[in-house]
């Protein structure tokens, strides 16, 4: 009876904090997307002008194009992240010696700095002196530089590929924790049956780490959707409009073109989409468990 | 096993959150500059005013500490802003359109004077900064700071995008400085042929530069973005003839590597100059003072000109620089004004460029032979100055560069014709307002 409000008490110092930097943020942008408010138009400062900004925004083909590269690179990414996050995690979970050093270095990517990963790879994209070309040359893969960053069918590429880079080590860090917790056991009386190693991959390793997979896919897809760092350095959404995602096309609504209203607008589309996302996951994610 | 795995999978969840909340959070301790004036007592008007981030040899401090000394009544305190341009102009909006009262002068970038007045953000100066003072500064520079028949801002630190030029292998090769963009490609091809060297240098990334390259191969051209009346005309014939120039110059002459196409900062395509494999390279002023560096592969090996025309057209040199204006809600702004002018002051000048090489915007400045003497390169920025263009004036700037970036990369990158990529950029500026 004594301890009855004490859990709420004892919650309201990160309910407060929640409530502040979550959902006030949240309800303002949404009002500000019913609204004509442009910070350099003195004639449009929060006016009320119901679903403009969404009809707008349907209209714009930029907008839906932005979408469409999104999807791309979300795709791209968590492809390139799950088989790489996958194989690396199963590395690091094998008992082998130097496999602390290995598993500190795996982690290196995900410690630098988005902006300082990006120029890095930026220069080693570079057409003619960077490193990835030359390399490319010497082993005689190719004839001609190939100018990744500076052509539409090349540059998507470019950012996806360091973006695994930058992204996957999270994902390995929570698959292994997953494969942790995989009992010995299953595996020694799978053994008795006769299974072999892919076999029992299929069938005893993957359902169990199923959960893991499916929480660090939301956390690497909320980081490659919304850290813009990537692209912002890199390619700065170019060239042409060929890498620019719509959290990019967003920010230079937001705060470049100071455009509130629409901005907004988008920004409530964003989450909506990335609330859909996260809900297909979470699914997949219980099914385990029912 | 179920519960086991339950927990631990909230524990990992817990966890994460944490690192990722320890990531987010990041340690900005970069306070302003110390207060150690002392402003207690109370008739001490405190005027703080704007200043970029980088200060070379540390003479914008020297000049506030010197302003303070010289003044009982007014003491100056700087606002840090970043030196990247479009930060610097989200923090400075941020404070304006909050009505701050801590940024009392404001430190411009040339294109923003359009949107600022708009905005109503900064003070008209006409009864301060009057038509007599304004002749005394660089003409171009103070019509970038004229919107809608009023002055907004005194020109402070000028910038101009002249050509810079590998003099040596001219002299080598008996050739002049080439008029035209023509001769200049010609030109080029001797040279990547006989020096082994690229021809032009260029920032042609998506982002602000490439719009200071392109308003100066369309300015070259007679084109423009919007005419007298502020009608669109940038998908004009002069127009797309100047943007076709620049896809045949990566694609046909080849006298500019697709890779320019990626550099989205003036050093990125300055850095191949430097080394010596660049004959022509249009680019800001600082570059004479980092190639005439003692370690510069290039030290007294270029010079400067005016960039070059197209037949029948102009010489066209891309105007920058920093301004100084008066916020909306200053506090005093007859103090604001006496900051603003004693800064401004030819004296000041003069002492900010011997010191720190910060070129003013006085043309006093041009003609003091301690300054020639000093930096001899400014002798030739009289002739650039008659040639100086100003990118477009719009109340939506970012938004027309932005988009603009758009089509003209688009453009480069052969994913649309010269033509089409002007004429959708242009339905698009029609559509603005």
């Amino acid at each position: 009876m004594k301890y009855r409000f004490l859990p709420y008490i004892l919650l309201l110092p990160v309910f407060t904090m929640i409530v502040v930097i979550v959902f006030i943020p949240l309800i303002t942008t949404i009002i500000y997307s019913f609204q004509s408010y442009q910070l350099t138009n003195p004639d449009a400062q929060a006016t009320f002008i119901g679903l403009e900004n969404y009809t707008n925004l349907l209209q714009d083909g930029r907008f839906i194009s932005s979408l469409i590269t999104s999807l791309i690179y979300i795709l791209g990414s968590v492809i390139g992240m799950l088989i790489l996050g996958l194989l690396t995690a199963q590395i690091a979970n094998q008992a082998f010696k130097g496999r602390s050093l290995f598993r500190a270095s795996i982690l290196l990517p995900w410690a630098v700095a988005p902006v300082v990963a990006a120029q890095s790879w930026k220069f080693m994209f570079e057409t003619d002196f960077g490193v990835i070309n030359y390399v490319l040359e010497g082993i005689g893969l190719i004839e001609r530089n190939i100018p990744w960053l500076v052509s539409s069918d090349h540059a998507m590429l470019s950012v996806i590929i360091t973006n695994v880079w930058k992204t996957t080590p999270l994902l390995t860090l929570i698959i292994v924790s997953g494969l942790q917790t995989v009992s010995k056991e299953l595996y020694e009386s799978s053994d008795i049956d006769g299974a072999g190693p892919l076999k029992k991959y299929y069938y005893i390793t993957l359902p169990l780490i199923r959960p893991f997979i499916a929480m660090g896919l939301i956390f690497t897809t909320l980081q490659t959707i919304n850290v813009i760092d990537i692209i912002y350095v890199m390619t700065g959404g170019g060239p042409g409009e060929s890498t620019e995602i719509f959290t990019l096309y967003n920010y230079k609504v937001f705060f470049q073109y100071l455009d509130f209203g629409l901005g907004g607008a988008m920004a409530v589309i964003g989450v909506v989409m990335v609330g859909i996302l996260i809900f297909f996951y979470t699914r997949s994610m219980n099914k385990q468990y029912n | 096993m179920k519960k086991n795995l339950k927990n631990s999978f909230t524990l990992i969840g817990v966890s994460i959150v944490i690192i990722l909340l320890a990531a987010c959070s990041n340690n900005s301790t970069n306070e302003n500059q110390d207060e150690t004036e002392n402003d207690n007592s109370e008739d001490v008007q405190t005027i703080h005013m704007a200043k970029l981030e980088s200060d070379p040899n540390g003479m914008m401090e020297e000049a506030r500490q010197r302003f303070n000394e010289e003044h009982d009544e007014i003491q100056v305190e700087f606002v840090e802003m970043s030196n990247d341009a479009s930060q610097m102009h989200d923090q400075t909006v941020t404070q304006l359109s909050a009505g701050s009262e801590n940024l009392d002068i404001v430190n411009m970038d040339v294109v923003w004077t359009a949107e600022f007045a708009e905005a109503g953000w900064i003070e008209p100066l006409d009864e301060y900064f009057t038509e007599d003072m304004q002749s005394e500064f660089i003409e171009r520079q103070v019509d970038a700071m004229t919107y809608d028949g009023q002055i907004w801002a005194v020109p402070w630190f000028n910038d101009l995008h002249p050509l810079w030029y590998r003099e040596d292998l001219l002299e080598k090769h008996n050739l002049e400085i080439p008029e035209t963009y023509e001769e200049a490609v010609e030109v080029a091809k001797t040279m990547q042929e006989e020096e082994n060297i690229e021809g032009f240098s260029m920032h042609w990334g998506r982002a602000e530069q490439l719009i200071v390259s392109f308003t100066e191969f369309l300015h070259a051209n007679n084109g423009n973005f919007f005419d007298e009346e502020g009608n669109v005309v940038i998908n004009s014939p002069e127009a797309i003839e100047a943007l076709q120039f620049m896809v045949d110059m990566i694609y046909e002459d080849e006298v500019v590597s697709p890779s320019a196409i990626g550099n989205s900062t003036p050093e990125d395509s300055r850095i191949p100059f430097t080394q010596g494999q660049v004959m022509f390279h249009p680019n800001w002023g600082y570059v004479y003072s980092v190639n005439q560096a003692d370690d510069s592969p290039v030290k007294d090996k270029t010079w400067v000109a005016s960039n070059f025309a197209f037949e029948g057209g102009k010489k066209a040199n891309a105007v920058g620089g920093w301004n100084f204006a008066i916020s909306k809600n200053a506090s005093d702004k007859d103090t604001a004004w006496e900051v603003i002018k004693w800064f401004t002051t030819f004296e000041n000048q003069k002492e900010m460029l011997l010191g720190g090489g910060q070129v003013g915007t006085r043309v006093a400045l041009y003609e003091d032979e301690e300054v020639i003497e000093a930096n001899p390169y400014l002798e030739e920025y009289l002739d650039v100055f008659e040639h100086a263009s100003v990118r477009p004036s719009h109340p939506q700037y970012s938004k027309v560069s932005d988009i603009a970036q758009s089509y003209i990369h688009q453009a480069l990158t052969q994913d649309l014709s010269a033509e089409e990529a002007l004429h959708q950029l242009a339905t698009e500026l029609e559509e603005l307002e």
